[in-house]
């Protein structure tokens, strides 16, 4: 990790290794923030920061599947800093409805971050109780063992929308169970 | 694996399956990439996915009962589960033959008790998942339960001269 401090950032193992493919998607997100062209320079910088404070927060301790969501939010906070910059600069920009829903959750916590550590664990045990097989098999492949979708879906016999359809319901239940014991 | 992808856009925007796939890194196409870099409303989605990604990784990371759970998900069943379908067929067989000629009734008590110790020993030596060895242990006792059952309606039944045998 410290010798990726010593060199250029797209010079990075990380950048132009494992992360390289997921660098449009990191560009996409930030371009949509920022609402600019995804060629446009500023999201190329904001790429590269989001690069550069990746590998200082040393985020590689997370499993490989769980490297993108990570980049992802990441991206969500640099593209923040650069509106908020670029609103103190021009201090004329009305806040927008678009850029307040990017806003990081740190000041606004969700339904996990509420919860202490035990009680949250217990709640997504039973909500992955509660999941039909398919959907929680999907979620522990992904998440305990680190299994890709292509493997998950090599391994059911199913396609890969159909993994991606597993998962996307089984955590969106978790998160529904959670806000609702929550808020009870 | 992708290559129609129906699965990823309706109704002009991108679905819940396509936005969770790329905010896990397993959808990189070009198309639904775009798509969230022109798309506010899709771009929000995404990142409130990958929150949850992480958020759910973090929660099973801190779960290691999870993990357990995972272990006792994905191994293999279903030879097992033949295996003692096969030896609960077997123990019926002396039980159905010991209906026909209750004489030998202690003989198939022994016969299944040995069948039945055997197994779970057996059992219990090659599975790890708990579910499975205490649903061995409920049919094994609730088919001992019925054969001692049943050898008291005959003892009963043989004491009462009035009713036929
Ligand atoms: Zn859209």
């Amino acid at each position: 990790m410290t010798s990726s401090h010593r060199m250029p950032v797209a010079e990075s193992p990380e950048v132009k290794g494992e992360w390289a493919s997921v660098e449009p998607v990191i560009a996409a997100v930030i371009a949509s923030i920022l609402r600019r062209s995804k060629r446009d320079a500023d999201v190329r910088d904001g790429v590269q920061e989001t690069f550069r404070r990746a590998i200082e927060g040393g985020g590689r301790v997370l499993p490989n599947s769980s490297q993108t969501a990570w980049l992802i939010g990441i991206a969500r906070h640099v593209a923040v800093d650069m509106l908020r910059a670029q609103k103190r600069h021009l201090r004329s920009i009305d806040d927008d409805a678009a850029s307040i829903s990017f806003e990081p959750t740190t000041s606004e916590p969700n339904a996990f971050d509420r919860l202490d550590t035990a009680e949250r664990t217990r709640m997504i045990q039973r909500a992955l109780e509660q999941l039909p097989e398919v959907q929680r098999r999907a979620l522990i492949a992904f998440h305990v063992d680190g299994l890709r979708y292509e493997a998950i879906a090599r391994e059911c016999g199913v396609s890969m929308g159909t993994v991606a359809t597993w998962i996307a319901r089984g955590r969106k239940f978790i998160a529904e169970t959670l806000s609702t014991e929550e808020g009870l | 694996m992708i290559a129609t992808d129906d699965w990823a856009f309706f109704d002009r925007h991108l679905t819940d399956a396509a936005i969770t796939a790329i905010a896990d890194g397993a959808l990189l196409r070009a198309d639904a990439i775009d798509h969230i870099a022109e798309c506010q409303r899709c771009a929000t989605r995404l990142v409130a996915s990958a929150d949850l990604s992480i958020d759910t990784q973090v929660a099973f990371a801190e779960a290691p009962a999870l993990a357990h759970e995972h272990a006792r998900s994905l191994s293999p069943e279903t030879p097992w589960a033949l295996a003692f379908l096969g030896l609960c067929a077997a123990a019926l067989v002396p039980v159905v033959s010991g209906l026909l000629n209750p004489a030998s009734t202690l003989r198939i008590i022994r016969l299944v008790s040995r069948i039945g110790i055997v197994g779970i020993k057996q059992m219990a030596a090659h599975l790890d998942a708990p579910s499975q060895l205490s649903s061995l242990l409920l049919v094994f006792s609730t088919l001992a339960l019925a054969i001692v059952g049943w050898r008291i309606a005959s003892i009963a039944s043989a004491s009462n001269p009035g009713e036929v045998q």
